[in-house]
């Protein structure tokens, strides 16, 4: 068994203002994921009458993307292409003071502790994340081939899981990996013609007004990113984006 | 033009302007390399002479001339654009950084490394081409620019300038080909490559100039 020092981020409200609690936890297994000491932990909290610690999570299984917060300075902790409910306390020491913030992005504003509002990735999505498809029955699937390298480079864009570690991680708060990743995949497959030129202006239009930074190309994003999104896919939107923009 | 001027508005729009600007600029550096190159060629500064009124009195060399001044000044307006931007949408850092950083130094600080050189291209410009513009009596150029060389306190000057230069385009001239779109596993290895002998290339073959006329007792 382990005893950790925690310095979690408090906040009440998306208007107050936060501060860093320290809290002992003692008796962690190494078997436990991160967010289950944190379940212990908030136990301990409510049996104290405290408030517990507000944190987002969903399936646990890291797929669905609503993990977040940053652990010592990294998005999703310590071990690269794990999200924050995939990584386990075995990854840290006894004695160990781990420092949990929230994602910091002025368009993800913190709304309690480490609970951010992540809508505008929804608002991005929204302004190009779809595909034309007309009623009736589904054509047979082999009837739209698709290359091989085509599908691999979909499907590795499409494995994006929208939980914004990249926002997070990037010093300018830049959502271009997000939106590369979205915009690949579709640009990608024969689905995603109809809308193609259309979904890119939109989709960065989206991302400027909700007020993400420019991407310095500097790699903190696919350094950080769970799903292992990379760089080339930025590369592709801004491809798309002369593209759409010139024809 | 009004998709143009919308389409430069937005963050890649921005970055795609400054990424080009920082081209064309590349591209001055190499012809001004050229010509600075010829100062060691022991020919009384001839050759360096002949180059130089071409230069001076070519009208398509000052029609580029008025191009240069404005791709520095797009360069350095959409750089404070890009950056005021990226810092107000991260108001709040980290209490803590990850070891090893996520960021490269350089890329950090494009702006600040960008405003070193901006200051030495405005006692450079003071110092040669002003002089040599708009003085009276008119300067002999090849005698003005060795003189400048040969001076240690320029030498130090020029030689900290370069190595500011050498670091903005270390992140620049790599970082324009991925906003281009260009940086895809099929051409990565080459921008790379190109990238690195021009970072590290061309302010050193500047540098080399004040250091042989200053420090080497070049004549």
């Amino acid at each position: 068994m382990m005893n950790i020092t925690l310095k979690v981020w408090r906040q009440k409200s998306c208007n107050s203002q936060g501060a860093f609690a320290t809290y002992g936890v003692e008796g962690v297994s190494p078997d436990m994921s991160f967010l289950e000491m944190l379940d212990m932990l908030n136990e301990r909290l409510i049996k104290k009458g405290e408030e517990p610690i507000a944190f987002d999570h969903d399936c646990r299984e890291g797929i669905c993307g609503t993990c977040s917060m940053v652990i010592n300075g990294r998005p999703h902790g310590p071990i690269k292409g794990v999200t924050t409910c995939q990584l386990h306390m075995r990854s840290f020491s006894d004695g160990d003071t781990i420092v949990i913030e929230p994602f910091r992005a002025k368009a993800f504003p913190v709304i309690k502790d480490l609970v951010v509002d992540r809508s505008s990735f929804e608002r991005i999505m929204v302004a190009g994340g779809y595909v034309s498809v007309r009623t009736g029955n589904a054509q047979d699937a082999n009837a739209l081939p698709i290359g091989k390298h085509e599908a691999d480079e979909a499907f590795n864009a499409a494995a994006c899981i929208g939980c914004g570690a990249c926002v997070a991680s990037c010093k300018n708060s830049s959502a271009m990996l997000f939106v590369g990743a979205k915009v690949s995949q579709y640009a990608l497959l024969p689905q995603g013609q109809p809308e193609r030129k259309q979904r890119v202006l939109n989709m960065v239009a989206a991302m400027d007004f909700e007020g993400f930074g420019n991407c310095s190309n500097t790699g903190a994003c696919e350094a950080t990113c769970p799903k292992g999104i990379d760089l080339p896919h930025i590369a592709r939107l801004n491809r798309e984006y002369i593209a759409a923009t010139l024809s | 033009m009004g998709w143009f001027m919308k389409a430069l508005s937005t963050s890649i729009g921005k970055k795609l302007l400054v990424g080009l600007t920082g081209m064309f600029l590349c591209i001055f550096l190499v012809v001004h390399l050229y010509i600075n190159l010829h100062l060691f060629k022991a020919d009384g500064g001839e050759t360096f002479t002949a180059m130089a009124e071409f230069m001076a009195n070519t009208w398509a060399v000052k029609v580029m001339e008025i191009g240069l001044f404005l791709g520095i000044l797009l360069h350095i307006i959409y750089g404070i654009l890009v950056t005021f931007q990226n810092w107000s949408a991260k108001p709040v850092g980290y209490t803590t950084s990850p070891k090893p950083g996520t960021s490269k130094f350089e890329s950090r600080n494009m702006i600040w490394l960008g405003l070193i050189v901006l200051v030495f291209l405005v006692i450079h410009l003071q110092g040669i081409y002003f002089q040599v513009k708009f003085g009276t009596p008119k300067p002999d150029i090849y005698h003005l620019t060795l003189s400048v060389m040969k001076d240690p306190t320029w030498a130090v000057i020029y030689i900290i300038a370069m190595y500011a230069l050498a670091i903005h385009l270390k992140h620049g001239f790599q970082s324009a080909f991925q906003t281009f779109g260009l940086n895809t596993p099929k051409y990565k290895g080459l921008v790379d490559l190109v990238a690195y002998v021009f970072w590290i290339g061309i302010p050193l073959a500047f540098a080399s100039i004040p250091v042989y006329f200053a420090f080497l007792g070049g004549k």
